[in-house]
């Protein structure tokens, strides 16, 4: 299949970038490893208070309604590269797409193969659309068990377990990588308590569970609801190799914690923080007006242990110069984002590589190292979702112009 | 609240300092407060405060810091050392402290006669016929001095007290 751009990875800046290059009439087919698309974004909630936060987890779904639009993109989930050459200018790229073992035409989604699966989380729904999906990684089948429950009960023959790959040839032109980022594993920081103290979560756990509708935050035997954040996380941390700021985790606290305040009141919530950083246009007016609402301490703990009635304490130094031990309901940590292995074969061309480890170079441009390779979205580093889609334009007019020059000749 | 006269600083204290070995994450800081939090000192004596002493060292406050008696209370549990996000390594920029404040000739009293019993005995104890008399009763040897590598160790230095050390020691 002859394609001009390769997009791989359907998170929001693939997707957008995929729109943006099917406006300049530029055919691409975007991969995606995963079993559906919306990447990150898709399990972010909507922030809205009274007014909307400008957070962009909607804009997700904005593409999502748009790209059905036009006939100049294709999608693939489940795919990766396998293997990879290049004859000249032309990109070729052998594709292995796994298949779902659910057939979600066929489930109704009677929630009876939940119930018998032995694994935990190999049978888990797609954020988007709540289609339900086999991990690949979870399933004992693909641990060599040979357990079949789900697809024995299923009554409407929806699960086939039997596993159906398939290979795809395609050549390109250009290839973009949209691969996203890792979320910054809190457990390297175990004095921050994170798998091993109850009650603390990451903001992007929290992120996930405000997005499930009817989410009831968590409430101690006296009522009080105090919740904490923390965070720096992974960010602008050296000794856990990410000396940079993540640009996106003060904005995500201060919306989730608006948000939590405008649904209970009453709850008390504290910002330990070393440095707010609003990286967006007019956010610092909002920061202004958060101030009335809730505790900003600038002081980062130095541990969060359990405490005797089971919630967790945050031992940190107080702005008045004395040491504080003080329990809260819920310890949530600002997590940053890390660079992510673009999981591509051994044979794909060197890339740059920058100082922090995200694809490309240390300016903004969306070159990735190679002719006609490029890179954007959080890929490149920390961004927002605003900023991964202001990227993936830049991205689309840099390839135009690319594909312009070569079929000049060039 | 001191206020702090701009010519009594010397813009050179924290350059020296990161000269040390050991010194060298000192204007990594970012005052998040994380050490000041885990160190055991501080809830005990609020002079000693970790965050506080980087950001003295940083405005060149070379004579509080070098000729005070707090410097010398850090424990080296390593607790800040531990926390600290931006390897600043705050238990060695104490040791460098340390080590200028000694060449500065700013030693607490307590240590200065360590030092004389180090370089007189080979030893923090003096063992005199005493020791070496019950020692002989459990049928143990006699100790016998070596001062003479500490001699050599630890030449003639004049060591000036600062009147805070007398007041507090």
């Amino acid at each position: 299949m002859k394609k001009d751009v390769l997009i791989v990875g359907g998170g929001i800046t693939g997707l957008s970038l995929a729109w943006e290059l099917s406006c300049l009439g530029i055919q691409s087919i975007l991969i995606e490893k995963a079993p559906f698309i919306g990447g990150h974004v898709s399990q972010f909630a909507c922030k809205a208070t009274q007014t909307c936060q400008r957070c962009g987890a909607c804009l997700l779904e904005d593409y999502l309604s748009k790209l059905p639009r036009t006939n100049n993109i294709q999608m693939l989930v489940g795919s990766r590269i396998d293997s990879f050459s290049q004859a000249g200018r032309e990109f070729n790229a052998l594709i292995m797409q796994r298949r779902s073992g659910v057939i979600n035409e066929k489930c109704d989604d009677c929630g009876l193969c939940e119930k018998v699966c032995p694994a935990e989380g190999a049978l888990f729904k797609s954020p988007l659309d709540s289609s339900l999906h086999i991990s690949n990684e979870k399933c004992l089948k693909s641990k060599g068990i040979s357990c079949e429950a789900c697809a024995q009960i299923c009554p409407q023959g929806a699960i086939e377990l039997e596993e159906k790959n398939r290979e795809l040839e395609i050549q390109s032109s250009a290839i973009a990588l949209c691969t996203g980022f890792t979320p910054f594993d809190a457990s390297q920081k175990p004095r921050l308590g994170y798998q091993r103290v109850p009650g603390v979560l990451t903001s992007l756990e929290l992120d996930s569970l405000l997005r499930a509708e009817n989410f009831q935050l968590p409430q101690s035997s006296d009522g009080l609801k105090s919740i904490a954040f923390i965070q720096c996380v992974g960010s602008r941390d050296p000794k856990s190799g990410a000396n940079y700021c993540s640009q996106i985790c003060c904005g995500v606290s201060i919306r989730l914690a608006r948000l939590i305040k405008s649904r209970h009141t009453e709850t008390r919530i504290t910002i330990f923080y070393m440095d707010i950083q609003t990286f967006e246009r007019e956010f610092d007016k909002t920061l202004d007006q958060t101030k009335n609402d809730m505790m900003f301490v600038r002081s980062m703990p130095s541990e969060i242990r359990s405490g005797e009635d089971g919630r967790p304490e945050i031992i940190y130094h107080g702005n008045d110069d004395t040491k504080q031990i003080v329990p809260f309901d819920l310890v949530i940590l600002s997590i940053g984002i890390s660079p992510r292995d673009p999981d591509l074969p051994g044979s794909f061309p060197a890339l740059w590589k920058n100082r922090d480890g995200f694809i490309g170079s240390e300016g903004n441009d969306v070159a990735a190292g190679h002719p006609g390779i490029f890179v954007a979205g959080a890929a490149k580093g920390p961004k927002s979702i605003t900023g991964c889609i202001s990227q993936s334009i830049l991205a689309a007019s840099q390839i135009k112009k690319y594909l312009d020059r070569i079929k000049r000749g060039e | 609240m001191t206020r702090i006269n701009l010519n009594d600083l010397d813009p050179e204290f924290k350059h020296k300092i990161a000269e040390q070995p050991g010194g060298e994450g000192l204007k990594a800081c970012f005052a998040c407060k994380a050490c000041t939090a885990a160190c055991p000192i501080q809830p005990l004596d609020k002079r000693y405060d970790p965050r506080k002493i980087i950001r003295m060292a940083l405005l060149g406050m070379k004579k509080q810091v070098l000729e005070s008696d707090f410097i010398w209370l850090c424990s080296s549990c390593y607790g800040c050392q531990e926390v600290c996000p931006q390897n600043v390594r705050f238990t060695e920029v104490m040791y460098a402290i340390k080590n200028l404040a000694a060449r500065e000739a700013c030693i607490p009293p307590g240590l200065t006669v360590q030092r004389s019993l180090l370089k007189r005995h080979g030893r923090l104890y003096e063992v005199g016929d005493f020791e070496n008399d019950k020692r002989l009763k459990f049928g143990l040897p006699p100790i016998v001095e070596h001062p003479e590598d500490f001699e050599a160790l630890l030449p003639d230095q004049s060591v000036n007290n600062t009147p805070n050390h007398g007041a507090t020691t």
